[in-house]
């Protein structure tokens, strides 16, 4: 669909626009005004009816010259000159005649032995050209001195005669250099990818054969060896299991790395304790801190997520320097990292943080938060403090998911104060934990005219409402029109009080509730 | 094919320290309604739905739409999945045709199946049927003969998790060429390129369009077409813009930019995303007769949409949109063939009259033509830094081969479907090409398509 | 000897469990994806099948229906990062594992466990 060829064709249209315009200086010209008379007439041969005269509007100058023969003073007021039959003889006789610039004449046609001026002259050859009458004899004038003679009593133009040439062959060379070019990274670019290609697929072979070489050492180092035993291992046993010659290519170590990390991953107990043991026996915890100080910001986040996998708490001091880089996944894995290693963090750097929260971080905060709450404090409740309501929200949302009953009450205490979109996200949390709590809060949000709040208390109102939510949920079913609305709320009121809502179903037989009735009747529909 | 290497750069290394295993189990990730409507899929329907319910995802349904298939593609859904008729509650958010059933199955392993009968009404009206089911956050609207990597919905969701300031509101994915290819079970497991030239044109076309057009867009934030064969949205905001619009036959591109004009007209900072990597293949038509109609359609619904959101061209108020994607998209995707053919007409006339020098002509030719091999060849190249499917190397020459020749024998018919796609539009015509591979038709609305998009 | 199937994805992971579970003298079966494990099950008649619920080719739960209709007294484990809350574990549990391991497992205790059941 997307036409790139289209792009091309435009710029076809402009260059072939730009080529017409030269082009174009070949064309048959129509004379239009005195210097393109000129420049015409002083190409050609006789033409029939048409001859040329100088007339000097200074007489006195030339007297000197006495070439009366030619000349013609009658008249005091100018000098006329002899008739020529041919411009060129004009400009030739003239520059004979009067070698200096310094002489006032200009050029008068006859036509018919009348003196005209140039637009009737004009007019004259237009009309002999179209009947053919006069034939074109488009001779290079090669005489440079005729040229230059003729300039003096042509206005100045700038000769384009001259320039085609010169430009065509600047365009010509450009068009080549453009194509050879383009040939060039055509082919270039082919080789390239035939190369690059090979060693792709070179790589990958190598991966799979070194991935089968680390199985089995790796399950017999971590099912023979006790953790001291990897900690104390001699060279000469190591390189029994993974061969010396191995262990020093790149490709093999960064293969290891990563089947330790994601066995580090899967693995529970003494087994993640002999990875990381077996990690830092490798060396590899040295290429991890060194990564740190790279310029690519790929090389630095793989760092960091080793040192944190891998809990390099040493490197605990270069991490903190990352914290605030200007790189978003630095930044990020950077902070996750040091949450992990650091004994002294809690999450209070986190609620200072201004810019919004990501679901992605949120979801990698999470598996940190969620690893360590069992062995330090983190004090989840300094979230809800926060000024960046993405972290307020977050901070629900964890208390809900690490389901910490022991701060329902604090959210219960801010609920008032707060923006209905937090509102929801605390009615969600509630509703999920399945604590009751003041039943004022469900009721006033029952009642509110935020669509979304009031349908995240009607399923709240479901879980852990009591007979004031059930009596706000009667009131405001009428009212509602949203049928997914109608739905939750008399889903919500059959779970608090069936006999009512029986009774309900049966005197109401409007459509819509019956439909729903029996939706939420329908054992196949539980939980749509 | 800067911006595009920047972008694809940054996603290949974000992608090294993705832990997709992550998003399929945290409870932070959202859920994700896959809407596959469906019309004569009797032959393979049961496998399809098979290889979509085994994707891997912790919170995700699927809902089938019988678009009033005339075959027995309900029947064979009902006796695969045990599927039996519920007495759902179905609410018209959005319009659509009659909705005749709902269906789930008793079978608990099936769970995440839901299959919705209604009267035939064309692809956008199918989907917008399914829309009004959907439960989840996200929605991801699919053919359902695509086949989708089983990894493919953490990798589209992650621009949805990676939202900041900037809200997303859709995500489109690249979309492969599944022709002669090896698929087992809803994986492709060879890759192959397809035997025919017309097929092979396509794996160029797809990774010119996908790899460069559509990373470069995405770099700069304009991107407008998300293919409808996959792409996910917000469903929140489908809902609000009213869903898919069933008069034109470019649904898919008419959505996101719908969906972009009521973001701009509210004014909320917002982001159309695109995964550049492999996730989802198709067939693609190898009979020339099918792609024509294909090629036809495409030409249709991006005029409809064009003149349906004029308001957009050249428009400040629009931002980027107006400023340059939708000139863009009027120059040098509707109006492409139309110019190419007028400068070729130019070039004729030029000749004919013998004002014309034959060395510019040769030499601004071999120009174009390298031109157009060196932006395929870098497409390709892409896709074998990138994903590197055709591991064969006979593969890498053919198609090497065809972009030396694709110019020649290809392009002109392309642009002459363009034309036609042109003409058709003026003639007033109306719905689906009738294709074969999805058997969507639709003709009856041509009264109201001249209607809605003339007034 | 004892037979036991292994339809697991990640080759290290099984690996490791293939390599824990023939020191307690167990023959082992690996298998990648889903396709090859319900050709297993039919195949090799094994005594215990270890399985993940995300697989390629099949969804987990097909594998598990296949091995209750077919081979209804063979017990089965279920070896997934999926937490116990999930639907799909859930649906498992339905279905009548014998047990369930969340990965991160540790192998030891799953070769005690898989004793406890072949006992």
């Amino acid at each position: 669909m997307e036409d790139f060829q289209a792009k091309i064709i435009i710029l076809f249209i402009l260059l072939m626009h730009s080529s017409q315009v030269c082009f174009s200086q070949d064309s048959i010209r129509s004379l239009t005004d005195s210097s393109s008379v000129m420049i015409f007439l002083a190409e050609q041969e006789e033409v029939p009816g048409l001859a040329y005269r100088l007339v000097f509007t200074s007489p006195d100058q030339i007297k000197n010259f006495g070439a009366d023969s030619i000349i013609d003073l009658t008249n005091n007021e100018f000098a006329i000159s002899r008739r020529f039959d041919r411009l060129k003889d004009v400009f030739a006789w003239k520059n004979n005649f009067t070698p200096q610039d310094s002489i006032d004449s200009e050029i008068q046609f006859t036509l018919y032995e009348q003196p005209v001026n140039w637009q009737k002259t004009r007019d004259f050859l237009n009309d002999a050209l179209a009947k053919g009458e006069i034939s074109i004899s488009s001779q290079v004038i090669e005489n440079g001195s005729d040229l230059i003679s003729m300039a003096h009593h042509v206005p100045f133009q700038s000769s384009k005669k001259n320039g085609f040439g010169f430009f065509s062959d600047l365009k010509i060379f450009m068009i080549t250099a453009i194509i050879v070019l383009f040939v060039v990274i055509t082919i270039s670019m082919m080789l390239f990818m035939i190369i690059f290609k090979s060693n792709k697929n070179k790589k990958e072979r190598l991966r799979l054969e070194y991935d089968e070489k680390i199985v089995g050492p790796l399950s017999e180092i971590l099912f023979d060896r006790s953790r001291e035993e990897i900690k104390s291992l001699s060279s000469e046993d190591l390189h029994s299991y993974f061969p010396a010659e191995l262990l020093i290519k790149p490709l093999f170590k960064e293969v290891l790395i990563e089947r330790v990390l994601s066995l580090n991953k899967t693995m529970k107990g003494d087994f993640k304790q002999k990875l990381k043991a077996l990690f830092k026996r490798l060396e590899f915890d040295k290429l991890s801190k060194e990564s740190l100080s790279s310029l690519k910001w790929d090389r630095v986040v793989a760092g960091l997520v080793q040192i944190n996998e891998m809990d390099l708490t040493e490197a605990e001091t270069e991490v903190k320097k990352l914290v605030n880089s200007s790189n978003f996944q630095i930044r990020s894995q950077a902070v996750a990292t040091l949450l992990n290693i650091s004994k002294s963090v809690d999450l209070s750097f986190l609620r200072d943080q201004t810019f919004p929260l990501s679901r992605w971080q949120q979801m990698n905060y999470l598996r940190i938060i969620r690893y360590l709450q069992s062995q330090k404090d983190l004090h989840l409740e300094s979230l809800f403090e926060s000024e960046n309501q993405s972290i307020r929200l977050f901070g629900y949302k964890l208390v809900r998911i690490l389901g910490r009953v022991d701060l329902v009450q604090l959210m219960v205490d801010k609920f008032d104060k707060v923006s209905e979109t937090e509102k929801i996200e605390m009615l969600y949390t509630f509703e999920v934990i399945g604590v009751p709590v003041d039943s004022k809060l469900i009721t006033d949000s029952l009642r509110s005219d935020n669509e979304k709040l009031i349908r995240r208390s009607a399923l709240a109102a479901g879980q852990i409402g009591d007979e004031s939510t059930e009596v706000a949920l009667w009131e405001i079913l009428p009212n509602t029109t949203s049928f997914q609305l109608r739905k939750t709320i008399l889903k919500s009121l059959k779970s608090l009080n069936p006999t009512k809502y029986n009774s309900f179903i049966k005197v109401n037989s409007l459509t819509d509730l019956q439909e729903i009735n029996s939706h939420l009747l329908d054992p196949l529909l539980q939980d749509v | 094919m800067v911006l595009s290497a920047l972008e694809m750069r940054d996603q290949r290394r974000k992608n090294r320290f993705a832990d997709y295993q992550d998003i399929i189990t945290s409870p932070i990730a959202p859920g994700v309604s896959i809407l596959a409507p469906a019309f004569n899929e009797g032959a393979t329907i049961v496998q399809n739905v098979k290889s979509l319910l085994s994707l891997h995802y912790g919170k995700f349904e699927v809902i089938v739409i019988n678009d009033g298939s005339k075959d027995d593609t309900l029947a064979k859904l009902c006796d695969g999945f045990e599927m039996e008729l519920t007495s759902y509650a179905y609410d018209y958010e959005i319009a659509c045709n009659k909705i005749r059933g709902i269906y789930k199955s008793r079978n608990r392993s099936f769970n995440r199946l839901i299959v919705i009968d209604k009267e035939n009404g064309g692809k956008a009206d199918a989907l917008n049927a399914g829309i009004n089911v959907a439960s989840m956050e996200l929605m991801a609207c699919i053919d359902v003969d695509c086949i989708l990597s089983s990894g493919s919905i953490t990798r589209m969701v992650r621009p949805f998790m990676e939202e900041t300031n900037r809200k997303v509101i859709a995500v489109g994915g690249v979309i492969g060429i599944a022709n002669n290819c090896d698929v087992q079970d809803g994986t492709v497991t060879k890759y192959r390129i397809p035997d025919s030239l017309l097929g092979r044109f396509q794996v160029i076309e797809y990774c010119r369009a996908f790899l460069m057009g559509r990373m470069a867009w995405t770099r700069i934030n304009g991107l407008m077409l998300i293919s409808g064969a996959f792409g996910f949205f917000r469903r929140e905001l489908v809902v609000e813009v009213g869903g898919y619009f069933p008069k034109t036959v470019g649904e898919d591109m008419e959505l996101v930019v719908r969906m972009r004009r009521y973001m701009e007209e509210q004014g909320q900072p917002y982001k159309v995303s695109f995964v550049p990597d492999p996730l989802c293949w198709t067939e693609v038509p190898e009979d020339e007769a099918v792609l024509s109609r294909q090629r036809n359609r495409w030409m249709r619904g991006t005029i409809e949409t064009l003149q349906l959101h004029r308001v957009i061209k050249m428009n400040l108020k629009y931002g980027l949109m107006g400023m340059i994607s939708y000139p863009y998209w009027s120059i040098f995707e509707k109006m492409a063939p139309v110019l190419e053919v007028m400068g070729l007409i130019y070039t004729i006339v030029l000749i004919s009259i013998g004002d014309f020098s034959a060395f510019y002509f040769v030499a601004l030719f071999v120009v174009l033509y390298l031109l157009s091999i060196l932006v395929s060849s870098f497409s390709l190249l892409y896709e074998q830094i990138a994903f590197n499917n055709y591991k064969d190397k006979k593969d890498l020459n053919k198609l090497i081969l065809t972009i030396l020749i694709e110019p020649f024998y290809i392009h002109p018919k392309v642009v002459y479907w363009g034309l036609r796609g042109h003409w058709d539009f003026i003639k007033g015509k109306g719905g689906w090409g009738q294709m074969i591979r999805t058997g969507f038709k639709k003709s009856e609305d041509k009264k109201n398509l001249e209607s809605t998009v003339n007034s | 000897m004892k037979k036991i199937l292994i339809i697991e994805d990640d080759l290290l992971i099984s690996s490791l469990v293939q390599f824990r579970l023939k020191k307690d003298g167990y023959e082992t079966i690996l298998v990648k994806d889903g396709n090859a494990g319900i050709l297993a099950i039919d195949q090799e008649d094994p005594d215990l099948i270890i399985t993940d619920v995300m697989i390629p080719f099949k969804n987990g739960i097909e594998i598990i229906h296949h091995a209750r209709k077919t081979k209804p007294n063979v017990p089965i484990i279920v070896l997934s990062s999926l937490g116990e809350e999930e639907d799909i574990v859930l649906e498992a549990f339905n279905l009548g594992v014998a047990d369930f391991v969340p990965k991160p497992f540790n192998p030891n205790e799953l070769a005690i466990r898989i004793k406890r059941i072949l006992k």
